[in-house]
C-alpha cells in the first residue's frame, strides 16, 4: 500500500511540473496572490477557456496574467492602470465588464429604454382603468 | 442486435407520433373511434420511445460498444450508476431523453386529463406529437445514439471526468422536466386557442403543470449551480454563461407565468398575455436547447455541441415560433379587455411584477446574444461577462424587493387600507431592527448599496410572514391569546406562495451578503502551516492519497478551528482518473451555520501546495431560497389541487 502511494504522491509531483514560464523567474514556482490581484483576475476573462475567470482558470494564460498583475503590483501600479494595460494588450474581449464605448451602448442603454417602454405602457393602461 | 432493435422502436415511434397527428386532424367517420385511436397511439409512442431508452440504457450497462455512442461516453470499469446516468452525459442520449420526457408528458395528460373534454384533449395531444415528432425527426437523422461501429472496440472512451458526479444523477432529468414540461403548457394554450374559446378552463387544466414544471425546472438550476460552486472550473454557483442563462430564460418567462395565470383566473383580465407568455416559454426552452447544442456561444456547460444540428433545432424552433405567434396574432381578444385597475388592487402588483419578469428576461436574452450580434455584424470581440449582468439586475431586484413586500399584502382589486399600511408598518420596524443587529455585529461596515438590498430582502421575508397572518389584534383577549389565535388561523391557501416568497427574501440576502463579504485567500502552504481566515484558523496537517473505483485521490488534510476549538475537518483532494488520465478538482466543504469554508486544491508539488481557500458567509441562503421556492409552490399546487 504504501509502496503505491509513493507511486501515486510521485505521479502528482510529475504531472504539476511548473511551466517554462515561472523557471525562468527563478523565484517561487507558484503565486500567491493578494487580495488587490485577485480583486483584478477577477475582472478578467481568460481567453484560452470556455467562459471563465483569470482567477479561477488553472491555464497557462491565466498563470501569466497573475504573474503579470503581481509584478505590476509590486512596481505600485494601481487596479485601473493594470487592467487597462491588459486591455490594450488583450482587447476588448478580456474584459468581463464590457467598457462603455460606440459599440456597447446599446448594450448598456437597452435596459433602460426598455424598462422606460414598460413603465409608458403601464402607466397609459393603468389611467385608461382608472378614469 | 441493441442497435438494430433501438433504431426499430424508434421508426415504431415516429409512426405512431405520424398516426396520432393523421387521425387527430384528418380521422372524421367516427368520434368515439378517433379518440380511442389517438389515446392509444399516445401511449404507444411513449412505450416505443420508453423501450428504446431502456435498451440505450442497457446498452451502457452490459458496455456493447459496438454502439458508437456508448463507446465514447462509456468504460467498461466504470462506476454502474455512471453507466446508467452516463445515458444523459451526452447529446444523443439527452436528446433521447428529451423525447421521452416529451412522449411521457401525452401519456401522462392521457392518464390524468379524465376532466379534459375529449375534443381539446385531441388537440393537445396533436400539438404535442407535433412537437414530438419534429425532435424524433432530429434525433433519428442528426443525433442517433443507436448508430453502430465495426470493428467493436475494447474499451470505451469513458465518460467526461467533470460529469463523474452525484449532480449527474439529477440535474438533467429534473432541467428537462421542466424544459419539456413547458411544451405541454404551450399545447394547451395553442389548443385552447384553436377551439378559439373565451374561457378560462385551459389555465384551470394547465395550472398544475406549469407550476410542477417550474418546480423541476427551478429544482434543476438550483442543484445546477450547487453542482457548478463545488466544482472547479465552472464558474462558481452563478456565473452567467450562456447555458445558465438559457435556463433562466424560461424561468424567468414561466414564473411570469405562474403569476399571470392566476389573474387571468380571478379577474379575467390578461387573456392575451397568459397565452403569450404560455408561448414565450417554451420558445425559450427550444432556444436553450439550440444555444446549448449549436455550439454558437461557447460555454463551459455544454458538453456535446455540433453547428449541424442547431440548424435543424433552428429550424424546429422558427416553425414552432412562427405559426404558434400567427396563431396567437389571428386569436387576439376582439374587444379591447374592459380592465379597471385599482392602484393598490394585486392584480395591478402582479402586472409590475410581470413587467419586470419580462423586462429581466429581455436583458438576460440581450445580454447574451450582445456578442454574438456584434461579432457578426461589426467582427469586434466582446465579453458581456458577470459584472455586466451584476450591475443591470442591482436595480431590477431592488424593483422587485420594493413591489413584492406591498403586493402580496393587497387584496384583489383592493386599495390602501389601514390594515395593509399596519402590515408594512410592522415589516418595517422588524427589517430596520434587523438591520441594526447586523449593523452592530458587522462593525465598522457603513451602510452601502449591499446592506440597503440585504434590508429589502429582510423585509421580503418579514412581509411573507407576516401576511400570513391576521394581525387584527382584538383587544378582549390577552397579547398572547392573540399571538396563539394568529397561529391558529394560519392562512394555509397562501402558505406556499409566501412560503416561495420568503425563498427570494433569502436568496437575495444570501447573494448580496455572501458577494459583499467573503473572503477569500491563494496562498502557498505546507505541512503544519495555519491559515486565518476571518474568525477561523485552517491548520494544514498532512497529504494523503486514496484509491476509488477507477481513480485516485490525493487528498489534503485540512483542521477547522474556531476560538481554538476544534469544529471540523476539510479534505480536498485531486482526482486522477486512470482510464483516460484527466485530473479533476474535488473542493473541499465545511457546513458552518449558513456560511461555507471552502478550499480548493490548486497545484502541487513536494514541497508545498497552492491552495484557494475563502469563507463564504450566508451562503447556504441561496440555495435554501431556492429550494423555499420549490417547496412553496409545490405546495400551492397540492393544495389548490386537493381543495
Amino acid at each position: 500500500m504504501k509502496k503505491i502511494r509513493k507511486i501515486l504522491i510521485y505521479i502528482f509531483a510529475i504531472l504539476y511540473i511548473p511551466s517554462n514560464l515561472y523557471a525562468e523567474q527563478g523565484e517561487s514556482n507558484y503565486l500567491e496572490l493578494s487580495q488587490e490581484a485577485i480583486e483584478i483576475t477577477e475582472e478578467l476573462r481568460c481567453l484560452v477557456c470556455e467562459s471563465q475567470n483569470v482567477l479561477e482558470s488553472n491555464s497557462n494564460f491565466s498563470k501569466d496574467i497573475k504573474l503579470f498583475i503581481h509584478n505590476e503590483l509590486n512596481n505600485n501600479k494601481t487596479k485601473d492602470q493594470i487592467i487597462n494595460q491588459i486591455h490594450s494588450k488583450y482587447g476588448d474581449s478580456v474584459l468581463l465588464r464590457p467598457p462603455l464605448q460606440k459599440n456597447t451602448i446599446l448594450l448598456w442603454f437597452s435596459p433602460l429604454i426598455i424598462f422606460s417602454l414598460i413603465l409608458f405602457y403601464i402607466i397609459r393602461r393603468i389611467r385608461r382603468g382608472l378614469f | 442486435m441493441i442497435g438494430f432493435v433501438g433504431n426499430l422502436l424508434l421508426l415504431f415511434a415516429l409512426l405512431s407520433c405520424l398516426a396520432l397527428m393523421i387521425y387527430a386532424t384528418l380521422y372524421k367517420k367516427n368520434l368515439n373511434n378517433k379518440y380511442k385511436y389517438v389515446f392509444l397511439a399516445a401511449i404507444a409512442q411513449f412505450l416505443f420511445v420508453l423501450f428504446s431508452y431502456i435498451l440505450l440504457t442497457y446498452g451502457y450497462i452490459i458496455s456493447d460498444f459496438s454502439l458508437k455512442n456508448v463507446w465514447q461516453n462509456s468504460e467498461i470499469n466504470g462506476p454502474v450508476i455512471y453507466k446508467i446516468t452516463g445515458v444523459w452525459g451526452n447529446h444523443e442520449g439527452s436528446m433521447l431523453l428529451w423525447v421521452l420526457t416529451l412522449t411521457a408528458h401525452s401519456f401522462f395528460v392521457v392518464l390524468f386529463g379524465k376532466s379534459i373534454p375529449r375534443k381539446t384533449l385531441v388537440n393537445i395531444l396533436a400539438v404535442q406529437a407535433l412537437i414530438t415528432f419534429a425532435f424524433l425527426i432530429f434525433v433519428v437523422i442528426t443525433s442517433n445514439p443507436f448508430i453502430l461501429q465495426y470493428p467493436i472496440p475494447n474499451d470505451g472512451l469513458g465518460l467526461n471526468s467533470l460529469l463523474q458526479d452525484p449532480g449527474l444523477i439529477i440535474h438533467p432529468p429534473l432541467l428537462y422536466l421542466g424544459y419539456v414540461g413547458y411544451s405541454l403548457v404551450f399545447s394547451f394554450a395553442v389548443a385552447a386557442m384553436l377551439d378559439n374559446s373565451r374561457n378560462k378552463d385551459w389555465v384551470r387544466w394547465v395550472e398544475k403543470w406549469a407550476y410542477l414544471s417550474w418546480c423541476s425546472l427551478t429544482l434543476g438550476i438550483i442543484i445546477g449551480s450547487y453542482w457548478a460552486y463545488y466544482e472547479l472550473g465552472w464558474g462558481g454557483w452563478w456565473f452567467w454563461d450562456p447555458v445558465e442563462n438559457a435556463s433562466l430564460l424560461p424561468w424567468l418567462t414561466g414564473t411570469a407565468l405562474m403569476h399571470s395565470m392566476l389573474v387571468y383566473k380571478t379577474t379575467g383580465f390578461h387573456r392575451d398575455w397568459t397565452l403569450l407568455l404560455a408561448i414565450l416559454t417554451f420558445l425559450f426552452s427550444i432556444l436553450g436547447t439550440f444555444l446549448v447544442r449549436s455550439g454558437i456561444l461557447t460555454s463551459v456547460h455544454s458538453f456535446a455541441n455540433d453547428p449541424d444540428r442547431g440548424i435543424i433545432i433552428l429550424l424546429i424552433m422558427s416553425f414552432f415560433a412562427v405559426s404558434s405567434l400567427l396563431l396567437f396574432v389571428t386569436r387576439l381578444s376582439d374587444s379591447q379587455e374592459k380592465v379597471s385597475y385599482n392602484l393598490f388592487g394585486r392584480e395591478t402588483f402582479i402586472l409590475y411584477n410581470n413587467s419586470i419578469l419580462v423586462l429581466s428576461c429581455f436583458m438576460v436574452l440581450f445580454g447574451t446574444m450582445y456578442p454574438l450580434i456584434l461579432e457578426t455584424l461589426m467582427g469586434h470581440k466582446i465579453t458581456v461577462g458577470p459584472q455586466y449582468f451584476n450591475t443591470v439586475f442591482t436595480p431590477i431586484t431592488i424593483l422587485i424587493a420594493l413591489i413584492l413586500p406591498i403586493g402580496q399584502n393587497t387584496n384583489w382589486h383592493g386599495s390602501l387600507n389601514p390594515d395593509l399600511l399596519k402590515r408594512l408598518f410592522i415589516s418595517i420596524l422588524i427589517t430596520i431592527s434587523i438591520l441594526i443587529i447586523i449593523q452592530i455585529t458587522l462593525l465598522g461596515t457603513t451602510i452601502n448599496l449591499s446592506i440597503f438590498i440585504i434590508g429589502l430582502g429582510v423585509l421580503i421575508v418579514c412581509s411573507s410572514i407576516m401576511d400570513l397572518f391576521d394581525i387584527t389584534v382584538d383587544h378582549k383577549y390577552g397579547f398572547f391569546d392573540a399571538i396563539t389565535n394568529n397561529i391558529k388561523n394560519i392562512k394555509i391557501r397562501s402558505l406556499g406562495s409566501r412560503l416561495a416568497h420568503c425563498g427570494l427574501g433569502f436568496l437575495i440576502i444570501g447573494v448580496v451578503y455572501t458577494s459583499t463579504f467573503q473572503l477569500q485567500k491563494e496562498l502557498l502552504i505546507d505541512v503544519g502551516d495555519e491559515v486565518r481566515l476571518d474568525e477561523f484558523i485552517l491548520k494544514y496537517k498532512k497529504i494523503s492519497t486514496s484509491i476509488g473505483e477507477n481513480y485516485d485521490d490525493l487528498i489534503l488534510d485540512f483542521e477547522l478551528f474556531n476560538d481554538k476549538k476544534k469544529i471540523g475537518d476539510i479534505r480536498p483532494a485531486k482526482r486522477f482518473f486512470r482510464n483516460s488520465g484527466n485530473i479533476t478538482t474535488e473542493s473541499g466543504i465545511h457546513r458552518h451555520y449558513f456560511d461555507h469554508i471552502f478550499i480548493n486544491v490548486g497545484e502541487v508539488n513536494e514541497k508545498n501546495v497552492l491552495v484557494s481557500v475563502s469563507h463564504k458567509p450566508l451562503i447556504r441562503l441561496i440555495w435554501l431560497g431556492g429550494f423555499m421556492m420549490v417547496f412553496g409552490a409545490f405546495f400551492s399546487v397540492c393544495y389548490r389541487y386537493r381543495n
